[in-house]
C-alpha cells in the first residue's frame, strides 16, 4: 500500500519538471531564490493575538551558503510585546532528478522579557521540495525556563520532549519564476514552533525586482482549539519586507 | 489510512466537525460576557468552612448513554463525612442532548439559581459542541467566576474558575483574571487555586490529539499565576494524569472519569495549612 502511494506521488510529481527547478545561477532554489549566494532580509510586521493584542515587530534574516549544498540561516526578531527571538538553521541538501531533499537542524530561542522566561526549541526535520510543493516533517523538543528561580529548583524548567513538526507549502508558479504565491499549513514559522495540534495557515507572495532585490508580503493566521473541535481565531501576522542578494 | 480515519471521525455523531473550522457555540468573548452577567446577578459565594476541609475533583465524564463513573463519584462525594465541596472540570457530557441525563446524576437543579451549590462547574469543549453553550448555561449559569472559603470572618482559600473550552481565555477573560488576582494578591488568602478545563503543558502525547492553550497564552498565564502566588492550577481535558511544577505553581491534570476509560480516577484534596492530595480509582466502576 505504502509503495503504491509513494509511486503515485512520484508519478504525479514528475510532470512538474526538474528543468525549471535549476535557477539561473546554477543553484537550486529555496522559495524561489538561488541558494548559492548570500542574502539579507528585513521585514516589518504587524501582529495581533488575543493575549498580547496589537504588536509591531521587526525581522532580520541572513542566508549564508557555507559550502555547496550546505546553508546556514540566522534570524532575529523583536516584538513590541517585549519578546526577542533568535534562530539558527543548518540545512544540508541533496539534489535529486526531481527536486531536492533537505534536512534542517534548527535552534530557536525566545526571550519573553514581559513574562521573565525563555523558551528554547531544538528541531530536526527532513523535507522534499520541488517546483510547486515543499513538504517538511520532523520533531522538536522544548524547554521553558523561568528566570526567577535557581537552576536547581524543580519548578524552574518545563520540558516538552517531543512534538511533531510539519510544514506543507504549495506554490502557484515554478520556483525560478520572478514572482510566486504560496499557501501553506504548518505548526512552525521562522519565529515560533507551536504544539503539533496548533496549526498555522500561511499565505505568501514574492516579486523579484532584479537579480539582487526581492520584495515579499506574507500573511499568517493561528487558530486555537481546532482539535478540540471548537476552533476560534487566535492570532494574525502580516509582514512586508525585502531581500538583498549579494 | 489517515483519510479513512478522518472519514470515520467525521461520520461519528459525537464529533462536531464544523467546530474544527469554526466553533458552533458563541465564542469566548460572548461566553465570558454572559458568564459575568450571571455571576454579577447572583453575587459572589463565600462558603463557610472549617479550617480543614476536603475538595473532591472530577472531570471528563463524557456522559452519553451510561453514567457509572460519575454516579459512583457522586455517591462517594455525598457519603464523605468531612466538610467538603466539589470541583467539576468540564466535559460533563460527550455530545449533544445529554445534559438532562448528566444533570440527573449531579442533582443540581434548583440550587443553581442562587449558586449556593457545593459543586462548582466549568465547561469543557464537549459541553459546548453543537451550539450547546446555552444549554450548559441554563443548567450551570457561569463558566467564569470566583468564590472563596471562610472560617467565620477569616479568609481561607480563593478559587477562580476559567473558561478554556475553546483553547483560549480570550482578551477579556485574561484581563479580568489579571485584575482579580491583583486585587486579591494581598488579601490574606491561605491558598489560591485556579481551575479550568484545558491543560497548559504538553509533556507527552498521552491522549493523542488534545490541544492545549497557544504558546503566547501559556507564557502569559503561567507568569500571571506565579506573580500572584497561585498555588494550584487544576484541569482535565487530557484524560491522563500529569503533575508538574513551574514557577512555584503546582499544575495538576486530573484523569478522566469516563466509563470508556479502563482506569478512571478522581482526585481528593485535603485543604488545611498544608494541602495534601491523592488520586482515587473509580474501579470497579459498576
Amino acid at each position: 500500500m505504502k509503495k503504491f502511494f509513494l509511486l503515485g506521488v512520484l508519478l504525479l510529481a514528475l510532470p512538474l519538471g526538474a528543468k525549471e527547478y535549476i535557477s539561473i545561477d546554477g543553484g537550486h532554489n529555496l522559495r524561489g531564490f538561488g541558494e548559492e549566494r548570500y542574502s539579507v532580509s528585513f521585514a516589518a510586521e504587524y501582529a495581533y493575538n488575543r493575549t498580547w493584542e496589537h504588536m509591531a515587530n521587526v525581522d532580520v534574516m541572513a542566508h549564508m551558503p557555507v559550502v555547496k549544498n550546505v546553508q546556514l540561516d540566522a534570524r532575529m526578531q523583536y516584538q513590541s510585546a517585549n519578546v526577542f527571538t533568535g534562530a539558527v538553521v543548518l540545512r544540508p541538501t541533496i539534489d535529486l532528478p526531481v527536486g531536492q531533499l533537505f534536512a534542517e537542524t534548527e535552534l530557536l530561542c525566545k526571550a519573553v522579557m514581559r513574562n521573565r522566561m525563555s523558551d528554547y526549541c531544538a528541531a530536526l526535520s527532513v523535507g522534499w521540495r520541488f517546483d510547486y510543493v515543499s513538504v517538511q516533517i520532523g520533531g522538536f523538543a522544548r524547554v521553558m525556563d523561568s528566570w526567577d528561580y535557581d537552576w536547581h529548583s524543580t519548578d524552574k524548567y518545563q520540558a516538552e520532549p517531543f512534538n511533531l513538526l510539519y510544514r506543507l507549502e504549495v506554490f502557484c508558479r515554478p520556483q525560478t519564476n520572478n514572482w510566486n504565491i504560496s499557501v501553506g499549513l504548518s505548526n512552525k514559522d521562522d519565529w515560533q514552533m507551536e504544539r503539533m495540534w496548533q496549526p498555522m495557515f500561511l499565505l505568501g507572495g514574492r516579486y523579484d525586482i532584479d537579480d539582487h532585490w526581492r520584495v515579499h508580503l506574507d500573511g499568517q493566521m493561528k487558530i486555537t482549539g481546532m482539535f478540540h473541535l471548537n476552533a476560534t481565531f487566535y492570532a494574525a501576522y502580516l509582514r512586508a519586507g525585502f531581500t538583498y542578494q549579494f | 489510512m489517515a483519510l479513512l480515519g478522518l472519514a470515520c471521525v467525521a461520520c461519528n455523531p459525537n464529533y462536531d466537525m464544523i467546530g474544527m473550522i469554526n466553533g458552533t457555540s458563541p465564542e469566548i468573548a460572548q461566553r465570558f460576557k454572559e458568564s459575568r452577567h450571571f455571576s454579577d446577578s447572583v453575587g459572589v459565594v463565600h462558603l463557610q468552612m472549617p479550617k480543614n476541609y476536603r475538595i473532591f475533583v472530577c472531570t471528563d465524564s463524557h456522559i452519553d448513554s451510561t453514567h457509572y463513573g460519575l454516579a459512583k463519584f457522586i455517591h462517594l462525594y455525598k457519603a464523605d463525612t468531612m466538610p467538603h465541596m466539589c470541583l467539576y472540570l468540564g466535559d460533563l457530557i460527550n455530545a449533544q442532548g445529554y445534559f438532562p441525563h448528566a444533570d440527573s446524576i449531579l442533582h443540581l437543579e434548583g440550587v443553581m439559581t442562587n449558586r449556593k451549590d457545593t459543586i462548582f462547574m466549568t465547561c469543557g469543549n464537549h459541553d459546548i459542541y453543537f451550539n450547546q453553550w446555552h444549554n450548559w448555561q441554563k443548567y450551570y449559569g457561569s463558566s467564569t467566576y470566583w468564590f472563596d472559603t471562610r472560617n467565620g470572618k477569616d479568609l481561607l482559600d480563593l478559587y477562580i474558575c476559567l473558561d478554556t473550552s475553546e483553547g483560549t481565555l480570550g482578551t477579556d477573560q485574561m484581563r479580568w483574571l489579571k485584575e482579580l488576582l491583583a486585587q486579591k494578591k494581598g488579601a490574606g488568602y491561605r491558598h489560591m487555586i485556579v481551575f479550568s478545563h484545558t491543560h497548559l503543558f504538553k509533556q507527552d502525547n498521552s491522549q493523542g490529539h488534545t490541544s492545549n492553550l497557544s504558546l503566547e497564552e501559556t507564557y502569559e498565564l503561567t507568569s500571571v499565576l506565579t506573580e500572584a502566588g497561585v498555588k494550584f492550577y487544576i484541569c482535565g481535558h487530557d484524560h491522563s494524569r500529569e503533575v508538574t511544577d513551574y514557577g512555584k505553581v503546582h499544575y495538576i491534570t486530573v484523569d478522566s472519569s469516563t466509563d470508556a476509560e479502563p482506569d478512571p480516577y478522581y482526585m481528593v484534596m485535603d485543604m488545611g495549612e498544608q494541602v495534601n492530595y491523592q488520586f482515587i480509582s473509580l474501579l470497579p466502576i459498576k
